[in-house]
């Protein structure tokens, strides 16, 4: 199998991703380039007896060195030497796009134009000599419909023939006029002489040309004085010529050449008119509408994405529920081995965590693709511009930040649409401000423990605001430190409106949530095993408590008061036997064999009982019926008659049932689990996380925290949620959500309404969670960026909330 | 390429005419931008959108740009 490798080149908006999508499939693999966050593409075709190498080059204009695109494009093409370049032209568009053209013929690099939409530029009454075209830009020029597939077998037998030097060009460059030509001979020769190894790399036409133009790249890498005095003293004499730089110039007379060459080979019966776009166009980019039109699309895109993504969260969760029960079966119960702990709450609970959020991740971008193929991604950064200018962003920096009111994870994905490096990183460091969903239930328990019913919408409402008026103000305050200088002038295409391919919208998709995947498996995974490890280790050998003691004496009490409920009815049992017998337990039952039929009626009735009760539950819950309402009342009073019913029997029996079940039973099973969290709290306060919790505690103090706060903030690190749960095990309440009750009175005994609020506070500002943190890393490719996030929000945080603490307990805002 | 008729900005241009671009005055990087977009001098462009507040649409050829309010008060027409 021969090899060849080509480069995929084009005009944003030309079609280059359609057409790579038809020719590698869905043999693609996505990276970085080095050191910086464009994306690179690469895929692979076969065809006839070859192994076709294609790299999808980042869309771009022009092959100058003012955007890390075109930079990443010009090395590319000229470290690399890629066997073919296949130009992409949007046919439609055809003068703007061939300028690109021209400068791959400076570069003298073997050529394939793709005119690509010929459908559309021919429905528009545009015909082509496809033999001139050929002629005047020196490549085979192939038809393409991206798509809809057409000419792709064409395209790759030109590959093939301009590859294997089948294809015989008349190399003509493009003539500049006699006085610049003139002054690219004599650079060229001078050059020739000094550095003869770069001009035999690059070319020494291409060289001249690009520091006749004040190319920085180029003149880094011919830093002699000597030449580049020369240079300069050339290009001013031209700009005094001609009134205008060099570059200029050069420009022109591309744009001259090209329409020369348009003049011959292209026939346009029709004058441009107004299309379906522009009449879209004028519809949701309207001065009134626009703004409502945008907003109605985004929250249709939040329902879906949050209600359509609901029931596959739930099976997910099943999922590692059932993998948990699995791997907790390898133990038996009530083994405490570290290793079942590991995998159990360490990796299957810290991935299971991430993964979960999985189909909000594939519905957001399946959104997201349809808005982005479609085009109207660009009028909706045209919409919002003007708000967002005001912070010193672009209007395409909304969409990530309003995707991060559902998840920080996706929004920081979502800003791989901007193209400006400074706007992207802005926006990445500002977008864990908008209060995520996970951080919703830290609020759902906090606001019901500390503030009236009243001010429950009130509050909720402010720590949202708060969030989004710090990101405002961060974003600034980041625009003009951190990244300095005027914002990029705007300049930005808007694409005419596309039906989306399925095919490439599935690409997209399963692309971005494959990186997430993969997140998930690598560093995720790896940061769960060291906040598992932190929560649990160093482990307790010596308590301050007997637990041992304490929970066989509530052992002995139970079963001396389940003896003396025995001897009331009249049977003389070891108590043991008879809790087996309450508990359910068939066998002990069968080894019994005086007394049987007061047993055996027992056991029947117990199980009448508890039927009653459930189905009342089931009821209640599969109908949701609330408390108090008329169908409640009415569902209580037929449980009340039911249970009647059963009394009637023999309500001596009854009675010392309901009297194990409603009493004993649970009495005995709460003290078990007061002891069971007691030594658990006990275990956290001694481990790595809860001494963290106390080392930090002066840190902590200014803001109103204590160790608790400290070791339950360390857990949200892992994920916003964790904190409730953490919280339920530092006041030994056990497996607390955010509908724990006691937690809340616990809270209330602890704290005030400020610490309460400052909680909030800080849970809002600080650090993201790990993934977030994971996410930032990986799109802005270095760990300098997700540190001063995670770093730089903290701080923030601490500040804000000391501040609010302090002043508040100054003014006795919020105390008891 | 300043003449007398190259004086006004494409701020000023209303929505729906038509105009003759003759200059840019920028910045080396933001002329070279713009030539890649096909705005050089000679470009016929035609204003779809002025708000008079906030980003413009202009058409060039079969393209449509936006372009930020900055930008637009350093391209000259005629």
């Amino acid at each position: 199998m021969k090899k060849i490798t080509v480069a995929l080149a084009g005009n944003p908006n030309s079609g280059k991703t359609t057409i790579f999508n038809n020719l590698t499939g869905t043999r693609q693999h996505v990276g970085n380039y080095p050191g910086v966050t464009v994306e690179k593409k690469e895929g692979v075709c076969r065809y006839q007896e070859y192994e076709i190498k294609i790299v999808d080059l980042p869309g771009t204009y022009s092959l100058t060195a003012y955007s890390t695109e075109e930079i990443i494009a010009r090395n590319f093409i000229i470290e690399e030497k890629p066997d073919v370049i296949v130009d992409i032209l949007d046919a439609s568009n055809l003068q703007r796009n061939l300028y690109l053209t021209t400068q791959f013929m400076e570069l003298g690099v073997p050529l394939v134009l793709a005119l690509n939409m010929a459908d559309v530029a021919k429905a528009r009454g545009i015909k082509f000599d496809l033999e001139k075209l050929s002629h005047f830009f020196g490549a085979p020029v192939i038809p393409t419909v991206g798509n809809r597939g057409k000419g792709m077998d064409e395209l790759l037998e030109a590959i093939i023939a301009v590859a294997t030097g089948k294809f015989k060009k008349k190399h003509m460059p493009i003539n500049y006029g006699k006085e610049l030509e003139n002054e690219i001979n004599n650079i060229e020769k001078i050059i020739s002489e000094k550095k003869k190894n770069e001009c035999r790399k690059y070319g020494a036409r291409w060289v001249a040309i690009k520091l006749l133009e004040n190319d920085e790249e180029v003149r880094r890498l011919f830093n002699s004085q000597e030449v580049l005095s020369e240079v300069d003293e050339r290009a001013r004499r031209l700009e005094k010529l001609f009134g205008d730089p060099p570059e200029i110039i050069l420009a022109d007379r591309r744009y001259g050449f090209i329409s020369g060459a348009c003049q011959e080979a292209v026939r346009s019966t029709v004058e441009s008119r107004y299309t379906m776009s522009d009449r879209i166009d004028s519809i949701v980019t309207n001065r009134v509408l626009g703004i409502p039109i945008f907003l109605g699309l985004m929250y249709l895109v939040f329902q879906l994405t949050f209600t359509l993504g609901d029931p596959p969260m739930g099976w997910i969760e099943n999922l590692f529920g059932w993998l948990s029960e699995i791997v907790a079966s390898w133990w038996p119960a009530g083994s405490e081995s570290a290793l079942k702990s590991l995998l159990i709450d360490g990796i299957i609970g810290g991935v299971g965590g991430v993964v979960v959020f999985l189909p909000n991740i594939l519905l957001l971008f399946l959104a997201i693709a349809v808005l982005e193929d479609s085009g109207y991604m660009a009028r909706a950064a045209f919409i919002m511009d003007r708000v967002m200018h005001k912070i010193g962003l672009h209007g395409k920096s909304f969409i990530p930040m309003l995707i991060g009111f559902g998840c920080s994870i996706p929004a920081i994905m979502a800003t791989r649409t901007l193209e400006n490096e400074k706007d992207r990183l802005t926006t990445i460091l500002v977008t864990p401000l908008m209060s995520c969903g996970a951080r919703l239930p830290i609020y759902a328990l906090i606001i019901p423990a500390f503030f009236p019913t009243k001010l429950y919408g009130p509050m909720l409402w402010t720590i949202y605001v708060v969030g989004i008026l710090m990101a405002i103000i961060m974003a600034k305050v980041i625009r003009s430190t951190l990244f300095k200088g005027a914002s990029t002038p705007f300049v930005m295409e808007l694409p005419p409106y596309r039906l989306p391919t399925l095919r490439g919208i599935l690409i997209h998709v399963w692309e971005r949530s494959w990186l997430y995947l993969k997140k998930a498996g690598t560093i995720i995974l790896a940061i769960s095993i060291v906040l598992w490890a932190a929560t649990n280790y160093p482990k307790k050998s010596v308590y301050e408590h007997d637990y041992g003691k304490m929970l066989s004496s509530i052992e002995t009490e139970y079963l001396n008061r389940v003896g003396s409920l025995g001897e009331k009815l009249g049977v003389t049992l070891d108590p043991q036997v008879m809790a087996a017998i309450l508990e359910g337990d068939k066998d002990a039952l069968g080894e019994i064999s005086t007394r049987k039929n007061l047993l055996d009626e027992i056991v029947r009735m117990e199980s009448l009982i508890q039927e009653a009760k459930k189905q009342f539950m089931t009821t209640i819950e599969v109908q949701g019926i609330e408390e108090g309402t008329a169908e409640y009342r009415s569902l209580q009073d037929q449980l009340a008659n039911t249970l009647e019913k059963i009394k009637g029997n023999n309500p001596k029996v009854y009675d010392a049932v309901i009297a194990y079940l409603e009493e004993i039973k649970p009495q005995y099973e709460e003290r078990l689990m007061e002891i069971e969290n007691q030594k658990k709290a006990e275990e956290l306060a001694y481990s790595l996380a809860g001494r963290i919790g106390h080392l930090l505690e002066p840190i902590l103090r200014p803001m109103g925290f204590d160790w608790r706060i400290g070791t339950a903030l360390i857990g949200a690190f892992a994920a916003k949620e964790v904190f409730v749960a953490q919280m339920g095990i530092v006041y030994s309440v056990g497996e607390a959500d955010e509908e724990s009750e006691t937690l809340r009175k616990r809270l209330q005994a602890s704290y005030n309404p400020l610490i309460g609020f400052c909680i909030m506070l800080f849970c809002l500002i600080s650090a993201p969670c790990m993934a977030t943190i994971a996410i930032t890393k990986r799109e802005t490719n270095s760990w300098k960026w997700a540190m001063v996030q995670l770093v730089g929000l903290t701080v923030l945080a601490w500040i804000i909330t000391a501040s609010v603490y302090q002043i508040g307990s100054i003014l006795e805002i919020g105390f008891k | 390429m300043q003449n007398e008729k190259c004086q006004i900005p494409l701020t000023m241009v209303g929505e729906g005419e038509r105009v003759k671009l003759c200059g840019v005055n920028a910045g080396r990087c933001l002329q070279c931008r713009l030539a890649s977009m096909g705005l050089v001098a000679g470009a016929e462009i035609q204003v779809v959108r002025n708000s008079f507040r906030g980003p413009f649409v202009v058409k060039v050829g079969n393209c449509r740009l936006i372009l930020g309010r900055g930008v637009t008060h350093k391209i000259m027409v005629e």
